[in-house]
């Protein structure tokens, strides 16, 4: 019978499953990987900012992370060390606002932001007219961009670094243009003592020079290398910036020199004199 | 009937002859017009040597020769087309008069020569060019000035474009009034460059300062390769160390604070920061484990060693002196082979009976 017919056996293949270098082999520094959970139960629309925090910080994060309620920081901790991974992205939830904590794991100093308001992908992807969604949008890390940032105060400082090594450092000499695909910008409001999380996608139009294209000189770049078909290098591009991900505005709150312990060096609320 | 009296009383006055070169003129201008659209390659027979170059037959030296010809005349040929002072030099009806003008000194030996069709062709032409060569200097005229015109018109306006939508720029750009994304405008302007040179800094009383992710440079390495071994501090010398900075901090709250500020800074870039005298000590235990295990396993390992050592030279001595053994078994058996003969056996020991 031909509906019978005998299936082929196929030999068992083991799915072979790509293991993350731990040092990058371009620029030889080990790669920053990181952790985000919640700690506590999350609402809905949490939970899909932490999917959304996960995806951000592709390819360099475990994107199906299984938390147990009973797993402490402790069990993270001690699955970090082999793992090689260098940042927790904590996210918790009291009556008053959530909370996002940004550690660095063997002891690394913990800097606590309050979310004072967040967008999710999925409704800025609703907003556009036409939301981008390149296939391999998350093969890479993204680029980050801090503004505002440089008025001098400390905790500052020290979150333009946590910030910076959070993601992994882009060897300017041996780059691929088109790796670069996904940008974060953090912008720091004096007055509100706000920082604006916006995460972005690029598009480039080819061959415009300022002439045909009434756009400013200051918009149109000269690629390096070749970035596509049609883009090819030390020719003029429009750069345009897509939103994608998450929008985040935080607060920073308390900055403590242990991971979620030890003492507090900055603290928004009370000023220990 | 109304139409022809009208033309004939307006043509009346001036002369038929002037009307009819007005009239000729005119579908001159045209037809000069269309053939200017076209361009020379296609409307115009060329049939130089220089046009077709043949390559096939000739030296190496010549060929290159004539490539390097046939290349700078392509390029000679553009630039004249694409420059905007030059425009008549390499229009289609300037090479049209030009081959006119070739033209009339054939032409009597050719209608001679040639039948009847042949003869109504080049009369046709010469006729035409007659025509059109008083009329073609009028054509290029009109056609130069009219394109320089509206060239210049233009460019006018298309800059005339480009400062209006500049100045809205600055107003937010009409849909978009949002904060952030104004922000982010500026952002943009600075970020794009970013794309070639990563350090862009200004530094306006440190309000937009931009800071960009990791980037690496060469000379890191360097520096780093030649720090490592010769600053490694032997753990009891941190263990001091790391005491006295604790006293010290106990006493003095500012160096407390800006020495746990160093820590946190350096920690977030990812150098170890040993700070904790605890960690410290815990550490050197482990270290002395580590040696103390070592050392045992290395004893385990020269015993064993020893051990097989012996046994194998124990096992070969036993060998040896089976085989000697064996060696003079053998001999005996050999020799005691021979006195085995029936109803005796083997060597005598001794009389059987007594001696009397």
């Amino acid at each position: 019978m031909a509906r019978f017919r005998s299936k082929k056996k196929k030999p068992f293949v083991k799915p072979i499953i790509k293991k993350q270098p731990s040092v990058d082999h371009i620029t030889g520094g080990k790669i920053p990987k990181s952790f985000v959970f919640p700690r506590g139960k999350l609402p809905g629309p949490l939970r899909q900012l932490q999917m959304d925090l996960r995806k951000l910080m592709l390819p360099f994060t475990a994107l199906k992370l299984k938390e147990k309620r009973r797993n402490n920081l402790k069990d993270f901790l001690n699955v970090s060390g082999p793992m090689g991974v260098t940042h927790f992205l904590i996210l918790s939830k009291t009556d008053t606002a959530p909370y996002l904590r940004v550690a660095r794991t063997p002891q690394g100093p913990t800097l606590t932001f309050k979310i004072n308001e967040y967008s999710l992908a999925f409704d800025i992807a609703q907003g556009q007219l036409r939301p981008r969604r390149p296939k391999d949008l998350f093969k890479n890390s993204p680029l980050i961009v801090l503004s505002g940032f440089g008025t001098g105060e400390q905790h500052l400082k020290l979150i333009t670094i946590m910030f910076q090594n959070i993601f992994p450092a882009i060897d300017v000499n041996t780059v691929n243009l088109s790796s670069c695909q996904r940008i974060v910008l953090l912008n720091y409001n004096k007055d509100t003592k706000l920082i604006d999380f916006h995460v972005s996608d690029f598009v480039t139009k080819s061959g415009y020079g300022s002439e045909s294209e009434a756009d400013d000189e200051a918009a149109t770049v000269i690629l390096a290398t070749d970035l596509g078909r049609v883009t090819r290098a030390s020719n003029r591009s429009a750069v345009k910036l897509q939103e994608i991900g998450p929008r985040i505005t935080l607060k920073p709150i308390k900055v403590e020199e242990g991971l979620c312990s030890g003492g507090v060096i900055f603290s928004e609320y009370d000023m220990l004199i | 009937m109304k139409k022809k009296q009208k033309i004939r009383a307006s043509s009346s006055t001036p002369t038929p002859f002037v009307e009819l070169k007005s009239i000729i003129l005119s579908h001159s201008q045209f037809f000069d017009h269309l053939v200017e659209l076209i361009p020379a390659k296609f409307y115009l027979s060329i049939d130089d040597a220089e046009s077709k170059p043949w390559y096939q037959g000739l030296s190496k030296a010549a060929k290159a020769s004539l490539k390097q010809q046939s290349r700078q005349n392509l390029k000679l040929a553009r630039r004249n087309r694409l420059d905007p002072e030059n425009k008549s030099s390499s229009s289609t009806l300037h090479l049209l008069q030009q081959q006119i003008n070739k033209i009339p000194e054939p032409d009597p030996d050719e209608l001679n020569q040639k039948g009847s069709f042949g003869d109504l062709e080049e009369d046709g032409d010469g006729g035409e060019a007659r025509v059109k060569s008083t009329d073609l200097e009028e054509g290029i005229g009109n056609v130069n000035r009219n394109e320089s015109v509206t060239y210049e018109e233009l460019r006018q306006k298309l800059r005339k474009k480009i400062d209006l939508l500049r100045g809205n720029r600055g107003e937010g750009g009409g849909k978009r009034v949002d904060d952030k994304k104004r922000k982010r405008g500026e952002n943009d302007g600075e970020e794009s460059s970013k794309v070639v040179n990563v350090d862009v800094n200004e530094g306006e009383d440190g309000e937009e300062i931009i800071e960009y992710g990791k980037v690496k440079l060469g000379d890191e390495e360097e520096r780093k390769n030649k720090k490592t071994k010769k600053n490694k501090m032997s753990k009891v010398k941190e263990l001091e160390k790391v005491k006295r900075l604790q006293e010290v901090k106990r006493e003095n709250m500012g160096v407390a604070e800006r020495e746990s500020w160093k820590a946190a800074t350096s920690r977030a870039m990812g150098v170890k920061v040993h700070d904790d005298a605890r960690m410290i000590k815990e550490s050197m235990k482990k270290e002395k484990r580590k040696k103390e295990k070592n050392a045992e396993k290395w004893k385990e390992r020269v015993e064993s060693q020893e051990k097989m050592k012996k046994e194998r030279q124990q096992k070969r001595k036993d060998n040896i002196m089976g085989r000697i053994k064996e060696k003079k078994m053998r001999k005996i058996a050999k020799r005691e082979k021979k006195l085995m003969r029936p109803g005796f056996e083997g060597r005598k020991d001794g009389y059987i009976t007594t001696q009397d």
